[in-house]
């Protein structure tokens, strides 16, 4: 794309509509009014940041922060459910997840900066899908899915099947609604953890950030089975199922777990980026950051504090 | 944080005083803590248009035509100016007006300016850029010095593209090398910096019905800004008034970017006649305004066996980009390449020195004035060369240092000797003791032996010397000091406030010299019509030459205060002493009277009430052909040293801790000072690890602050620092300059902190954990 | 579509505005009500001297849709101060040199008071982190941070 060298924008957005419903019918019938020119909005940091100099400009948007009863976090039997409003400040804060889903609250506290985190959303940050989305790599770990509902009905789409593209997903934000994300909660055998590379402490999009969550027996030193996460290595978040099943069944000991970790770097293919770094560089950082997180959730699961 | 202070030899510091050397609360602190101070973005104008400028995408090319016909037709644009409407000169710069207003035949970087748009609102004048149509016909751009020295390159401007040279020559290197025992040679590269102040670029023209124009802005340097809006309009300077509202930062960057949006605002307010204000977004600012000159530092030095540093020799390509802002030389010392070139050997004895600069154009943004103004960049080269030497000869690097640094009586690179002022060593030993190099530091392991454990901790140290002011011959400036009769006082003077907490030190001067409290004193805010000339606030001169500049005209003051007060008193005005708003008999106390009465009866008797201060420091000397002399009148000297973490298998390097000493001559206000060292630091913390202007095919890539890194809170560790002070003679109360010191020797010395944890030597910045990953693996990239 | 009103608490002072659906919260801040203080650095939620307090929390009000302010009470630094009195972090700000250029001090300011509101006793690592989201060139933090650490040790209780 040729640079226009024009880098002035105007400090409004160019939207023509801006609307607050406060039902999730009401949301939809918006939606359909706008015939494809509007989109939900939630927290908005990602969409009104490139709705600034017209890349992305939509004609309205529709603002669900004032739906009420989407923004808990429960423990629903085995299933832990997420509403779409759910900030990433309010995961970082929430005792269950640290509990039962380490790797998601270390990656929360890690995402943009305090204001970011306090205005954005955890489903927000899936259905922007950058390849790497900080809160959407654990959650794909955690294997889980999101609820869409739309005025057709709601379905129901795990977030293995849920990225298309760079910031593509199955949904149409012009037409549906994430409503809530669910993964099982880790069981008593299970852990999870997370890393994130980056440039800086904080204000930064990383360089890599990786999550693992594993079921293993330690006793007998054994992998029972693995889910590991990675991204920004592929157009989408990426799962490394290589890896995973180098893990499953497998002794726990050093080999396996840096063959694990090579695998899953083997499998991711970053571009060289003049931002963040060669591929070389970044391919060679998804093993060290593998065998990091998966040493990390072991020992969770040895010590038993926070899975 | 630790502060302790020592008092160097000569210091004259067993002086009691009232304000001087007091952590007063800065004087604007309390409307600044409100948010009530007025940034140029605060304030409104009635009947304001908006401005807005079209840039060039093509970093080098013709322009064959520029059609504005539909921009000008589209409702609420009020003007629309390109090369042909300039009444005055199309040109502009600090030291030489190379630069189009608005480029009539060619472009010369991706965001040189192409037209200026004057709408009633922004988005209208945004729209009406879209409208420009403008037809370029590229040409070859060249994007480094090497390309751009190249026989049969495009030339960028029709004088060439070099723009000048500069040496340092003393005794001969030649025969240093054949008698040193050993010879080290590295080439040092570092890049284009953005200054990244929060508060954005804009300006604020205002025109008058009698042609005369005033200009508001968050200038550094508003003289020099008069002087390039007046020729632009064709007026005389007489018709420009510049009137500064506080920068929110600078640290050089607003010294120049304040002349683009001025000339700019001003000939849109001419031809409309209507107010206009121009603000660039921060994307702009970092696309068009200037950056700090990236270098490739060539340096070789030889030594004997035991240390003693006997050559050294030094090649600097530096890189001016498109325009010469604050480049070139302004004889005999000035300018960032004269500066770098003088700085490059270092503050050690060395008698046979031999360095050559380019400095050369190219098709990229240009190279400014930014804190340091090229001495960081000679900083880095030197103190990363000599920490090597000192591993090559088994020499701890401390000690290497201290054999061969500046000591009061040394000779310079430049054949200057250094008679007063020295406190280098004292800086050494001083952040040795607070860091405790000599318990902690290891020696540096072999890249073999580093190990396989996940994390390991280095220590590295780099001193460093820079100028107070700037070794022009113009480098005076003045103050008019007001009593008024009520004790307050005035204070008229033209450098400026931006931070760095400069108007609060004269403030204090003012109230010791006079013997008024701090509080009765007003600075007055810079204004070049009711301001003497003074001169950019620069080069860490302002504290040390309007102090000295304030402390004359308190002097014409005092004549007639003392001689009120003596008739008061009855008691002869050699005794008398001002102290805290009262006047008394040095030798009777208790025979007093306060301040005000004896202004009071100035006033009345129609004694002078005023003072007039004009300073000029030392004049520099500096030959250009063998860079001998005197460029500079006195200097400051600071050692820091880090103790970096680097984990072995990512590259991540965490700066753990800082020690940092500092011969500044005297603190005038010790609370100030460390503000300006914590701050000074953590830039140069910036410029070691994150941060870089990214080009590709001279497009920058990482435009913002999202990807243009600079550190946040997480990333600086708490810093200790120690204050020496080895009185200058020529500054008031003996201070010397502070603003630019603290970030100079930052990078190199966590630079030398990452070697001695991995083993493995750096030589190009910033050092992110991706340099470091393959230093350690030994990759090339 | 088109124009709205929006009502919202600014300092404790109720307004109602008409908006247009692109403002941004820092403008009709800034433009509308001359509540000056808060300032814009980069208009994309990367610098934070845009930070104001809504609802108790610490926003970047530069990407914050004016629309999202309806109901909302909001904080910015005009609204510290109380009869001419500044607020305790204001003057530990003052006291320990926290200030420089001071574009990025009202931010500073709430984030500190921000902080403190829920937490009194905040460790060294946790002023850092709450300061994290707003940048400075001045001051390299850390008179930032000892100033707000020294607001927390100074004894007073009620209201932060």
């Amino acid at each position: 794309m040729q640079f226009s060298g024009n880098v002035a924008y105007t400090k409004k957005r160019e939207w023509e509509g801006y609307l607050m419903p406060r039902t999730l019918s009401e949301a939809l019938s918006l939606l359909e009014e706008f015939k494809g020119e509007a989109r939900i909005i939630a927290g908005g940091t990602d969409l009104v940041v490139q709705n600034r100099g017209g890349s992305m400009q939509t004609k309205g948007l529709v603002d669900i922060t004032r739906i009420p009863g989407l923004d808990g976090i429960t423990l629903d039997k085995d299933t832990i459910r997420i509403g779409c409003l759910v900030t990433h400040t309010k995961v970082t804060e929430s005792l269950l997840i640290r509990e039962k889903a380490m790797a998601l609250s270390e990656s929360a506290s890690r995402l943009g900066s305090p204001q970011i985190r306090n205005m954005g959303t955890v489903a927000g940050n899936i259905v922007n899908a950058q390849p790497g989305a900080d809160t959407t790599i654990p959650l794909l770990a955690l294997d889980a899915s999101v609820k869409v509902v739309s005025k057709g009905g709601e379905r129901v789409i795990p977030l293995t099947e849920l990225f298309t593209g760079v910031g593509k997903t199955r949904i149409d934000s012009t037409r549906e609604i994430v409503t809530e994300i669910s993964f099982p909660a880790l069981r008593g055998n299970e852990s999870s953890a997370s890393f994130r590379l980056a440039k800086r402490r904080a204000l930064v999009l990383p360089i890599l950030t990786v999550a693992v969550a594993l079921s293993a027996d330690v006793k007998k030193k054994r992998f029972n089975s693995a889910r590991i996460a990675v991204g920004p290595v592929a157009v989408t978040p990426m799962r490394c199922t290589e890896a995973e099943k180098v893990l499953a069944g497998s002794p726990i000991n050093e080999e396996i777990i840096r063959k694990s970790a090579a695998t899953a770097a083997a499998a991711a293919n970053p571009r060289t980026s003049l931002i963040r770094g060669t591929k070389e560089y970044r391919q060679a950082m998804v093993a060290i950051l593998v065998e990091k997180a998966i040493k990390l959730a072991l020992e969770r699961l040895e010590g038993h504090h926070g899975q | 944080m630790n502060e302790d202070r020592e008092k160097g030899a000569g210091a004259k510091t067993d002086e009691v005083f009232s304000v001087i050397g007091k952590s007063k609360s800065r004087i604007d602190a309390h409307d600044k803590v409100v948010g009530r101070l007025k940034y140029i973005g605060d304030i409104e104008y009635a009947n304001t248009l908006h401005g807005a400028v079209l840039r060039s995408p093509h970093p080098h090319a013709l322009i064959k035509k520029i059609d504005v016909s539909r921009a000008e037709a589209l409702p609420g644009v009020m003007a629309v100016i390109t090369a042909k409407d300039v009444p005055g000169r199309n040109g502009f710069g600090a030291i030489l007006p190379d630069q189009p207003v608005v480029c009539g035949d060619k472009v010369r970087f991706v965001g040189d300016g192409v037209a200026l748009v004057a709408a009633v609102d922004e988005k209208t004048a945004i729209k009406a850029l879209e409208l420009i149509k403008v037809d370029y016909e590229p040409l070859p751009a060249l994007f480094s010095p090497i390309e751009a020295l190249a026989a049969g390159a495009q030339k960028i401007h029709d004088s060439g593209n070099l723009i000048t040279t500069s040496r340092v020559v003393k005794g001969d290197t030649e025969a240093g090398f054949k008698d040193a025992d050993v010879v080290l040679e590295r080439t040092y590269k570092v890049p284009f910096l953005e200054h990244a102040y929060l508060e954005p670029d804009a300006t604020i023209a205002v025109p008058s019905a009698d042609g005369s124009i005033i200009v508001y802005g968050p200038m550094q340097a508003p003289f020099t800004v008069r002087r390039n809006v007046a020729p632009v309009l064709g007026i005389p300077i007489n018709r420009v008034r510049c009137v500064v509202t506080q920068p929110g930062g600078g640290f050089g960057g607003k010294e120049d970017s304040t002349i683009d949006t001025a000339v700019r605002t001003a000939l849109l307010a001419w031809k409309t006649e209507r107010p206009v204000r121009l603000e660039y977004s921060r994307e702009e600012i970092m696309l068009s305004t200037c950056k700090r000159h990236p270098m490739t530092l060539t340096c070789k030095i030889g030594a004997k066996k035991d240390g003693a540093l006997v050559a050294f020799e030094g090649t600097i390509y530096d890189e001016q980009g498109a325009y010469a802002s604050l480049g070139p030389v302004l004889p005999p010392a000035g300018g960032v390449h004269a500066h770098a070139v003088v700085m490059l050997a270092g503050p050690y004895e060395i008698p046979n020195v031999k360095v050559e600069g380019y400095l050369v154009h190219t098709n990229h943004p240009y190279g400014g004035a930014m804190r340091g103004f090229g001495a960081p960049q000679a900083n880095f080269a030197h103190e990363s060369l000599i920490d090597e030497l000192a591993d090559l000869l088994k020499i701890d690097p401390y000690k290497l240092r201290m054999k061969n640094c500046f000591k009061l009586g040394s000779q310079t690179a430049t054949g200057q000797v250094l008679d007063q002022s020295v406190g280098l060593r004292e800086t050494i030993e001083a952040a040795e003791r607070a860091f405790k190099w000599g318990e902690k530091r290891k020696p540096t392991p072999d890249r073999e032996k580093a190990g396989s454990e996940e994390k390991r901790t280095g220590y590295g140290m780099a001193i460093g010397w820079y100028r107070t002011s700037i070794g022009t011959m113009a480098d005076g400036c003045g103050a008019n000091v007001h009593l008024l009769e009520d004790g307050s006082v005035i204070v008229y003077q033209g450098l400026v406030e931006m931070g760095q907490g400069m108007h609060t030190g004269i403030a204090q001067i003012t109230a010791e010299a006079l013997g008024v409290a701090i509080e009765d004193v007003r600075i007055v805010t810079p204004d070049t019509d009711s301001a003497p000339e003074s001169g950019p606030t620069v080069g860490s001169r302002s504290l040390t030459l309007m102090g000295n500049a304030i402390l004359l005209a308190v002097k014409q003051i005092k004549e007639s205060l003392m001689l009120s007060a003596s008739e008061l008193l009855e008691a002869p005005a050699e005794r008398l002493v001002a102290r805290d708003r009262f006047i008394f008999d040095r030798e009777k106390p208790e025979v007093r009277l306060e301040l005000k009465e004896a202004a009071r009866r100035c006033m009345g008797l129609g004694r002078r009430m005023m003072g007039q201060g004009w300073y000029t420091p030392p004049k520099p000397t500096l030959d250009p052909q063998t860079g001998q002399g005197n460029p500079y009148f006195v200097y400051t000297y600071a050692t820091q040293m880090a103790e970096v973490e680097v984990d072995m298998r990512t590259g991540e390097a965490q700066v753990k801790r800082i020690a940092a000493a500092f011969d500044i001559g005297k603190a005038i206000n010790p609370m100030l000072l460390e503000g300006q060292i914590d701050g000074g630091i953590g830039m140069g913390l910036g410029y070691a690890l994150m941060e870089k202007v990214i080009l590709d095919k001279g497009i920058i890539q990482n435009l913002g602050l999202k990807d243009y890194l600079i550190p946040t809170s997480l990333d600086v560790p708490e810093i200790s620092a120690t204050i020496i002070e080895q009185h200058n003679a020529h500054g008031p109360f003996g201070a010397k300059g502070i603003g630019e010191m603290p970030n100079i020797p930052t990078p190199a010395a966590v630079n030398n902190a990452i070697a001695n944890a991995i083993g493995v030597r750096l030589y190009e910045l910033p050092i992110d954990s991706e340099a470091i990953w393959r230093a350690i693996q030994g990759v090339a990239r | 579509m088109g124009n709205e009103t929006v009502k919202f608490t600014v300092n404790g002072k109720g307004v109602s505005l008409e908006v247009e659906p692109g403002d941004m919260l820092v403008d009709v801040l800034r433009e509308r009500l001359g509540l000056t203080g808060t300032k814009a650095g980069c208009r994309e939620g990367e610098c934070g001297v845009c930070s104001v307090i809504m609802n108790g929390t610490l926003v970047a009000s530069c990407i914050l849709p004016i629309k999202k302010a309806e109901g909302a009470t909001i904080l910015t630094i005009e609204g510290l101060e109380a009869n001419r009195e500044l607020h305790l972090v204001q003057k530990h700000f003052i006291d320990n040199g926290a200030i420089q250029c001071g574009f990025c001090t009202p931010a500073m300011v709430l984030a500190g008071k921000a902080l403190l509101d829920k937490n009194p006793r905040p460790t060294r690592e946790e002023i850092q982190l709450a300061i994290s989201g707003i940048l400075c060139r001045c001051t390299g933090y850390q008179k930032i941070i000892k100033a707000i650490d020294s607001a927390s040790k100074s004894g007073k209780r009620g209201e932060v």
